[in-house]
């Protein structure tokens, strides 16, 4: 009846094509990707659907969390006596979860609210199903593994054991980029079953969810019923973050930056595919915060990227402004083998480029999920991040100095337990330095490294032959990008970062011995504390090779640099010096450049990205609309990317921590 | 099999509905009875949005067409076929029933040769239209049954797709799937 012809011209609708795809295996999903245009799409389209439920605890009205999926599946484990579960799509839905029995029959009522003719599946099976990432939530105990870890059974298993000393009531959330196997389940479920637990009414719901219907569905996305502050809390927060001439009320502002958003993503010429619907609330169990989604794309295949606000104030949570994004690229199934590419990594500096001039700031940390899993493990454990030290610092009297640091705030800590007593120096309340200080910081250094430091007569030594190879992202070689840089420029003479005094020290580095893989160096300097900050290096040579390993971290020195220098362009400098110089970072555990290792914002109106190649940083941002210091941990191997105008304060969190910065001003102000 | 009538004047339209197929100038009229048209998403929605006589017309499907979603639709609306496994393990035909292996297999996928597809994709653009999840599932799992193990240029030749990549966005597709052919 129909002829090639006709067929050839058929629009394949985007649900059949994703239909189909479901039925088929990654590998032959993949080649139906190649197929076309609208094919492609369609399957990318499936793999960055995401699906929206919020779970509540009964004896509180209080949101636990919000959670997004970018699934077919979804596993629930309960083991709980009660929590209510709220499962939205468009509209909410309360069940009420009275008792343990009901537990399981409630969440498939509730996942056939979001899930049309969601069956519990009597069988399921994938060859390639894993877990990327899970969470438990409980009235007290927040417990996590990571939010784009790859959940192994075990680790489940194991947090549910965790959860059943606690004793309190707890909810598993599982999710997977393909179907479940079906004897991972029963290994969970073999595993969960406690012996103890007579009532034995655990159960495991896996739920195959639907394609949603593009536009129609971002459009039903969940509207979270949550309590509003009241106008006058509102205006109260436009008055003290200074911006009320910017829009007035908070939540207007927000309205408006979705409109220039939306008005920009309909001028913007970037491929881009949003996954989830700006405005989705998430909630990061590791330090309590609350996170909203600002905005979300995709830039190819094989990344997806989500650009979350922080918010620690959870009923607050449309206000936002200047906001702390997190750039993941997460690895899953189809992705595993994908390195970081390097022509997605330049659209999305790009994206981050436009994304500064729009909001105008935002602290963005690039990362694999590689390198944070495995900096979340430094000796093996998933226990490296479970441990927050939460710190009040008082008000500052200088309100109204420009260049005072905001306070009113607590820094939640979480870096390796025993740095927790540094963090009284990171953010010392005075700026004014005496020798005291710096002799507590020097024992400090002994105390807290686990690699060997010396410090004879004002010298200091250290040493990594020791070093402990837990990520394995330095760039390609066995290297640490540290020794290679001495090694290469053996001669090089680096300044060490102003000193508490306020003089400058020249240092030497050498190499001490050069054979593999023996090999360790020594950097010496007169001062106690040992930090190199100096841009004056690449200012005369300035290594391809060595500094650029990608493309994408050379768009990131290019990012805002013009090609040719001006007059007008070196008008642009930082502290006398062009802002074409990358500086060099360099220091132990526990240095930090002063005067920036208090509070601060990058000098001259400008931003700055800071990729590390060796060590770990935590940085702690000040968000400037809820008044709180945020923290995060920039493992190695990851860039960052401070706005302009956003407080920060920065340590090195390992020895040696090797960094390169590069400070520049962004387009939209040029 | 779905009944054609001509008369729709002679329906009891409290048990039954007339659905009326695009033919021009001629449309085929089919008697399903209401419970059966449910499983149809959008007859459904039509049903409890209206009341009263129901001749409803069917854009953009056939006749033809129409015959094999309402012959599905009449056999399975008391008799639901199980849920077909994601992802597909073997051929479709392992795991479905009879019934349903006939139905796939004598007009929609001619005489079982996956080259005479032409019905299976008009009753699968039918079956989106209409939104009867099953057939669609059934359809569409067996175009999955057809692309397994193809590689592009197999699938494009099997359903007449325009490659409309550029060369460099192939090369580009290609090296990102390079892994996949790796492994």
């Amino acid at each position: 009846m129909e002829t090639s012809d006709q067929i050839q011209e058929l629009e394949w609708p985007v649900d059949v094509v994703v239909n189909v795809f479901s039925y088929l295996y990654p590998r032959d999903q993949w080649s139906l990707r190649c197929v076309s245009r609208s094919w492609r799409s369609a399957v990318d389209h499936l793999q960055h659907a995401f699906y929206p439920f919020a779970i509540l605890q009964e004896d509180h009205p209080t949101i636990i969390g919000t959670f997004c999926f970018s699934t077919q599946e979804v596993l629930f484990v309960t083991t709980g006596q009660s929590l209510q579960v709220v499962v939205t799509q468009g509209k909410s839905r309360q069940v009420s979860l009275p008792n343990l029995a009901a537990i399981g029959q409630e969440i498939s009522d509730a996942l056939a609210h979001v899930v049309p003719n969601f069956v519990e599946p009597t069988a399921s099976s994938s060859a390639a199903g894993e877990a990327s990432a899970a969470a438990e939530t409980s009235p007290r105990t927040i417990h996590r593994h990571g939010r784009y870890q790859r959940v192994l059974p075990e680790d489940l298993v194991e947090a549910h054991h965790h959860h059943h000393e606690v004793g309190a009531s707890s909810f598993f959330f599982l999710f997977s980029d393909t179907v479940i196997p079906q004897r991972e389940i029963s290994v969970l479920k073999e595993s969960l079953r406690d012996p103890n637990n007579s009532s034995g009414s655990l159960r495991i719901i896996t739920a195959h969810l639907p394609t949603p219907d593009d536009s129609e569905y971002y459009r039903s996305m969940p509207t979270l019923e949550l309590p509003l502050t009241t106008d006058d809390d509102a205006e109260r927060q436009d008055r003290e973050s200074g911006e009320g001439g910017a829009g007035g009320h908070e939540r207007s502002y927000y309205l408006r930056q979705l409109e220039q958003y939306h008005e920009w993503e309909s001028t913007t010429n970037t491929k881009r595919k949003k996954m989830y619907k700006p405005g989705t609330v998430w909630f990061d169990v590791d330090d309590g915060l609350f996170s909203r989604v600002v905005e979300t794309f995709s830039t190819s295949g094989a990344l997806h990227f989500a650009i979350a606000s922080k918010n620690p104030a959870p009923l607050q949570w449309w206000v936002h402004k200047r906001i702390m994004t997190t750039v993941s690229i997460t690895s899953s199934t189809h992705r595993t083998k994908r390195a970081f590419d390097d022509r997605a990594a330049t659209e999305v500096v790009n994206e981050v480029e436009h994304y500064n001039a729009y909001y105008g700031n935002g602290a963005v940390l690039f990362t694999h999920s590689d390198a944070l899993a495995a900096f979340g493990q430094p000796d093996g454990s998933s226990s490296g991040f479970q441990d927050p030290v939460v710190r009040q610092y008082r008000r500052r009297n200088e309100a109204d100095d420009e260049r005072t640091p905001p306070s009113c705030s607590f820094v939640p800590w979480r870096g390796l337990p025993n740095y927790s007593s540094l963090v009284e120096i990171v953010f010392p309340l005075s700026t004014s330095y005496d020798s005291s200080y710096l002799e507590v910081q020097t024992s400090f250094l002994r105390q807290v490294s686990n690699s060997v430091i010396l410090v004879t007569n004002g010298n200091t030594h250290y040493s990594n032959s020791n070093r402990n190879t837990r990520t394995g992202a330095t760039q390609n070689n066995a290297l640490p990008a540290s020794a290679l840089f001495v090694r290469r420029y053996p001669n090089a003479k680096l300044h060490l970062g102003e000193a508490p005094s306020g003089e400058e020290a020249v240092i030497e580095a050498n190499i001490v011995g050069s054979t593999l893989p023996s090999y360790h160096y020594a950097v010496s300097s007169n001062s106690a504390r040992l930090y190199i900050a100096d841009n004056t290096f690449f200012a005369e040579a300035y290594d391809d090779d060595f500094l650029l390993p990608t493309e994408f971290l050379q768009k990131i020195w290019s990012v805002g640099v013009p090609r040719d220098t001006t007059a007008e362009d070196s008008a642009h400098t930082i502290h006398g010096r062009p802002l074409t110089a990358p500086w060099i970072l360099w220091g132990a555990e526990g240095t930090y450049s002063t005067p920036y290792s208090t509070p601060h914002v990058e000098p001259s109106e400008s931003c700055v990205w800071v990729h590390v190649f060796e060590g770990s940083k935590r940085w702690c941002v000040y968000n400037d609309i809820t008044q709180q210091w945020e923290s995060f941990i920039q493992p190695e191997g990851s860039t960052v990317f401070m706005g302009k105008g956003i407080w920060h304060a920065v340590i090195n969190t390992a020895t040696p921590t090797f960094a390169i910065a590069r400070n520049y001003i962004p387009k939209a102000d040029s | 099999m779905p009944e054609e009538i001509s008369d729709p004047s002679s329906v009891d339209f409290t048990k039954f509905i007339v659905l009326q197929s695009n033919d021009h100038p001629n449309p085929t009229q089919f008697k399903v009875s209401r419970e059966a048209a449910k499983m149809s998403g959008l007859i459904k929605d039509m049903l409890e949005d209206q009341e009263g006589d129901a001749i409803i017309p069917v854009p953009n499907v056939t006749g033809r067409t129409l015959r094999f979603a309402l012959d599905y639709i009449e056999h399975h609306h008391n008799n639901r076929a199980d849920a077909i496994e994601k992802p597909l393990k073997g051929k479709i035909e392992d795991v479905i029933s009879e019934w349903d292996k006939n139905f796939l297999y004598t007009h929609l996928v001619k005489n079982h040769d996956e080259k005479q597809h032409e019905t299976l994709i008009d009753v699968i653009m039918a079956a989106n239209f209409l939104n009867i999840k099953d057939l669609l599932d059934l359809t569409c799992a067996c175009v999955a049954s057809m692309i397994k193990g193809k590689t592009p240029e197999q699938i494009r030749a099997l359903f007449n797709i325009e490659n409309d990549f550029t060369p460099e966005e192939e090369e580009k597709i290609k090296e990102e799937n390079r892994w996949c052919e790796e492994s």
